[in-house]
């Protein structure tokens, strides 16, 4: 069978891209295995604050409401979700350290299993495993408003002091924001879908824009393989910068074989 | 449960599954195994979910059962809930059980409620959106910084391009909006959108090879 038969010829320059991003970050993964080489990555205020946020909840006695999102495991949206999953386990760990409360709402039924492990998870690495209460897992439904007026309901009945949102979230990202403003929390929020993150700027103490969000768990690892991840994604970065001015460079001069490959 | 049916297995899993759908994305392979595994695994997702549905409901019915049993804050909302959802599913399995409609369409009585009842309240909560909206741009809008200031113009300028008063007072404004939409704003969009890009990879590749394993339970 000739390779050129069975391959998608569409996807000629996708697959070209992803085939050297990935080797770009596999460089990076084994050039930092066990610390032989530790990349400095620039600090991230929006993950930064979340001790500060989790420490005054603790402070205040009042607690904290945590949100993924609309995603779950089953759509293109589900490394925001995952992404997510991943805070969530660092911010339940700090939660149970202080001795906060900390309410997580999924969207998603699908996610519910996950979250029950990654919070049980945390509650183990605190130390505290018996302080693990599952009914701080709270499934409001599957519709976009309901959910997003259950949460906002739970942030006002419960007066929480902080409020993490970290996922794909739609047109229901303000008034969860919203919401946590009116109860004076500190908010930290966080998305990819980049038509919603003006709304988290705005509102929230903290935004995470997008690719940061991608980034929380490997940063909040303090991992050096997973940081070394990221020192590849930003060669990956670089390399897309070239590509930019070089077509610019190109289309200029009336070459057009590098738009055409990019089916542009 | 041993570290390798917790850690190991889910990672081998996530793997595999992982790089059969890479190799189905990019490549055709009729009626081979690789395209029948992807066809499979992609339908499997559908039972799954259709599991994980009833994990949602018995979670939300627990959490509210016991909220009543403990006599717990606002335990009589939890009353509503409950049965809002018992009342539903009846509905629903009325349409089944008197075969008005076939099995995966709703009955009129279903329908009814959705439309009549559900659909209104979610349409009143989608308008208080606006509100939202005009307390969040106002604190926004503050003369605070040069951030705020910039925002303060742009989101100004926008407003008068849309709105149709705009247009009257000044026929520029409109072709200001424009201007605004698809060159700063799209350049802006578009360089999140690689980052973001490029930060899925990342993560896609750290979740493959095992890395990154937050998501997964706990090791003990």
């Amino acid at each position: 069978m000739n390779i050129t038969e069975i391959f998608n010829e569409g996807l000629v320059a996708s697959f070209v891209l992803l085939v050297i991003v990935v080797v770009e970050s596999l460089i990076a993964l084994y050039l930092t295995r066990g610390g032989k080489y530790l990349p400095k990555i620039r600090r991230i205020p929006g993950l930064e604050a979340i001790e500060e946020a989790v420490g005054r909840a603790t402070e205040m006695g009042r607690p904290i409401v945590y949100t993924t999102g609309l995603g779950g495991i089953r759509d293109q949206y589900y490394y925001q979700t995952i992404s997510g999953l991943n805070i969530l386990g660092y911010t339940t760990e700090l939660a149970a350290k202080y001795g906060a409360k900390l309410l997580y709402f999924p969207y998603d039924p699908t996610i519910i299993p996950m979250a029950v492990d990654v919070m049980e998870q945390a509650y183990i690495r605190a130390g505290k495993p018996e302080a693990f209460d599952q009914e701080n897992i709270q499934y409001l439904g599957g519709d976009q408003f309901a959910w997003a007026f259950g949460v906002l309901g739970a942030t006002q009945r419960e007066q929480s002091a902080a409020n993490f949102h970290m996922g794909p979230f739609w047109a229901e990202s303000l008034i969860l924001a919203e919401s946590g403003f009116y109860t004076g929390a500190i908010q930290v929020a966080g998305t990819a879908n980049y038509h919603q993150i003006q709304f988290f700027v705005v509102a929230a103490d903290y935004a995470l824009i997008g690719e940061e969000l991608m980034a929380a768990g490997a940063y909040l690892s303090k991992d050096p393989t997973q940081i070394g991840s990221l020192w590849g994604a930003d060669f990956a970065k670089i390399m897309v910068i070239i590509l930019l001015v070089l077509g610019v460079i190109l289309t200029a001069a009336g070459v057009t074989e590098l738009n055409d490959f990019f089916g542009l | 449960m041993s570290l390798v049916v917790k850690r190991h297995i889910p990672l081998a899993i996530t793997f595999v599954m992982g790089i059969i759908m890479v190799i189905a994305t990019y490549f055709f392979f009729p009626e081979t195994p690789a395209r029948i595994a992807s066809t499979q695994l992609t339908a499997s997702v559908d039972i799954l979910v259709a599991t994980a549905g009833v994990i949602g409901i018995v979670v939300l019915l627990r959490h509210h059962g016991l909220n009543i049993s403990r006599r717990g804050r606002f335990w009589k909302y939890s009353i509503i809930t409950i049965i809002g959802v018992v009342l539903y599913l009846i509905v629903g399995l009325y349409g089944i059980a008197t075969h008005e409609r076939h099995l995966m369409l709703a009955s009129e009585l279903f329908e009814w409620v959705y439309i009549q009842l559900y659909t209104s309240m979610d349409m009143t909560i989608f308008s208080l959106l606006a509100f939202f909206i005009v307390s969040a741009a106002y604190r926004a809008f503050r003369l605070r910084s040069l951030e705020a200031s910039v925002l303060l113009v742009v989101g100004s300028l926008m407003l008068l391009g849309r709105a149709p008063i705009g247009g009257v007072i000044w026929e520029g404004f409109p072709t200001i909006a424009d201007w605004l939409l698809t060159v700063p704003n799209a350049a802006g969009n578009r360089a999140i959108t690689i980052g973001i890009a490029v930060g899925a990879i990342s993560l896609a590749i750290r979740q493959l090879m095992g890395v990154e394993r937050g998501y997964l339970g706990p090791e003990r």
